[in-house]
């Protein structure tokens, strides 16, 4: 157990940003910590790598008291921030000196650990450039790179992909994969779903500051009824269709639009071939065809009854 | 100690990098010292009168203090508000990290806000007190201005002045975390202080309560007083308000960056 936050709670004045939130993580695993805008994750990261303090509950990093070694716990985490964090008039390669140097980086190690950092997020012959002459991506890069310059035990990223191009989303997603392969524990922020479901084993879904959901993939997807949905575009619109496949065992809803069915059901052997079947006895003709299974939308659509995006 | 070290220098570094800033820091004052030792011309003008009573009015405003010139006396308040508005310089080393998110990152650094508030104020300290000295030398050298009869006092009192304005600084940026706003107060909390020891300069008329008040609390005027009389015991009040001033920067300081 890497991490182990037990009830805790962060109060704004009156307002609960964070309450009674507890997890856990094991060593060298993605964690992912989701949650529309809003909900408590910078906070509770915040919280987490020591930068503001809590009101109630107990946070164990390394099997130490957050509360008691404060230092070194924070020495042996790199947090990536939310918002870019970067001095504009240092160099990317004196960015990563100054952070560094901040950790107790000194002489080789420092250079060393330097150009691995560099080398790590692709910016190695962008080293003596400002990061005002730094594209979105690139700065977004640089940002991940002052934070494992030390090469930390934790990581911690607060929506890194934030804003930025397909290219380097994905060279920032593959980097975070290589930092876990490489032994790193990892605390991912996000609500983009798609990566949180890319990247992560465990998952916490957070909203208004609660925990609504925790546990594995398949784990957080059991949670939901629905298993199946099936969206068919036909050519023309018979209703003796409708009523067949409302018929069939297992089917929870199927919607009409226009000339498109909308089918939920849950996870059944055959579902698919049964329901071509009805459609073909009946001589409609299908346009187009699309099954989803469940995702961590669809689980945060029906515990809280809205978007993760809303 | 190394912490204070690392935020110190780069603190410098930094300013080092805004070449804008480092010629105005370094030009204004070359100009106020050229403006007035080119205006000056110690002598009199012929319609100066006495005052009724008989007391020459002459005689009582260009008495010359610890063998000064009027001219020199001007440069040395001059030097004095310029160094004061440069604490602006360790307003940006605070706002600024605040403007690019670096405070933020800076709290999850095991090195806690009280080595970055000193590695801050040193690294502004040095940069200002450098100014200071060039100062010294560039009016000497080029408008022979003459900074007070004992350079170590002088030297002492800029030393000491220079940590003041800097703590001034630090203590502004944390109550007021605008860097626009700061220069504005700055400027403005400058600009009285200043005008006290210029009124003594030039006037012969006795200064109103309100204004020997202003005259009690201008950091300006103790500098400037040290200078002139090359006394050792004139630097006790800039010594005695650094001693509060500096300490309790830093603790406002860090109060703010944790
Ligand atoms: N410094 C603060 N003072 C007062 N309220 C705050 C402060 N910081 C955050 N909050 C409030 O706490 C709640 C949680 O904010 P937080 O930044 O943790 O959300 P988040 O999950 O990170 O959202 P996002 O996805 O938008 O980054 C919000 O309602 C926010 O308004
Ligand atoms: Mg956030």
């Amino acid at each position: 157990m890497i991490v182990k936050v037990n009830n805790l709670v962060k109060r704004y004045k009156d307002f609960i940003a964070v309450d009674n939130v507890s997890f856990e993580i094991e060593k060298g695993e993605i964690f992912g910590l989701l949650g529309p805008n809003g909900a408590g994750k910078t906070t509770t990261i915040s919280s987490l790598a020591g930068m503001s303090k809590f009101d109630g509950g107990e946070i164990r990093i390394f099997d130490m008291d957050l509360k008691k070694d404060e230092k070194e716990i924070k020495s042996r985490i790199g947090i990536v921030p939310q918002d870019i964090a970067l001095y504009n008039d240092l160099t990317a390669y004196e960015n990563l000196c100054y952070f560094g140097r901040l950790y107790g980086l000194r002489g080789g190690k420092l250079k060393e650990n330097i150009e691995k950092a560099l080398d790590f997020t692709g910016l190695t012959d962008r080293r003596k450039d400002y990061p005002s002459k730094y594209s979105g991506g690139m700065k977004r890069r640089l940002n991940i790179a002052c934070a494992i310059v030390h090469q930390p035990e934790l990581i911690i990223m607060d929506e890194p992909t934030v804003g930025i191009d397909p290219q380097s989303r994905n060279h920032i997603l593959k980097s975070i994969k290589k930092l876990n392969e490489e032994g790193s524990t990892i605390i991912y922020t996000s609500h983009y779903m798609e990566e949180v479901e890319e990247l992560c084993s465990n998952i916490l879904i957070m909203d208004r500051g609660r925990v609504i959901a925790k546990g594995s993939q398949s784990q957080l997807k059991s949670l939901v009824a629905v298993d199946e949905t099936i969206d068919v575009e036909l050519s023309g619109m018979n209703f003796s269709i409708v009523d067949k496949i409302k018929a069939l065992d297992g089917v929870i809803d199927c919607v009409v639009d226009g000339t498109k069915l909308k089918i939920v059901s849950k996870k059944q052997n055959h579902m698919l071939g049964r329901v071509i079947g009805i459609i073909s006895d009946c001589a409609a003709e299908i346009i187009s065809l699309n099954v989803e299974t469940p995702n961590l939308e669809t689980v945060f659509l029906t515990l809280t009854g809205k978007t993760l995006r809303n | 100690m190394s912490d204070i070290i690392t935020v110190a220098s780069f603190t410098l570094r930094r300013y080092v990098r805004k070449p804008l800033a480092i010629v105005l820091f370094i030009f204004a004052p070359l100009l106020l010292f050229a403006f007035i030792s080119g205006s000056t011309m110690n002598s009199f003008v012929s319609d100066v009168k006495s005052v009724p009573g008989g007391t020459s009015l002459v005689n009582s405003f260009i008495a010359p203090e610890g063998g000064l010139e009027t001219a020199d006396r001007e440069c040395i308040v001059f030097m004095l508000m310029t160094l004061f508005y440069f604490a602006v310089l360790s307003c940006q080393s605070v706002t600024g990290d605040f403007k690019n998110g670096i405070n933020t990152r800076f709290k999850a650094c095991p090195a806690g806000a009280l080595k970055n508030i000193i590695g801050k104020s040193a690294g502004s300290f040095v940069l200002l007190f450098g100014f200071s000295i060039l100062n010294l030398i560039l009016g000497k050298l080029i408008f022979g201005v003459n900074f007070g009869s004992n350079m170590i006092i002088t030297i002492a009192t800029l030393f000491l002045y220079c940590i003041i304005t800097n703590s001034f600084g630090i203590l502004l940026s944390a109550f007021i975390r605008n860097i626009y706003v700061c220069c504005v107060l700055d400027f403005f909390i400058n600009f009285p202080m200043m005008f006290v020891v210029m009124y003594k300069i030039f006037s012969p008329i006795k200064i109103t309560p309100m204004f020997s008040f202003l005259s009690a609390i201008s950091i300006h005027n103790y500098a400037f007083n040290a200078i002139v009389t090359t006394e050792w015991s004139a630097l006790l009040p800039l010594l005695a308000i650094a001693a509060v001033i500096t300490p309790l920067s830093l603790l406002v300081g860090r109060r703010v960056l944790r």
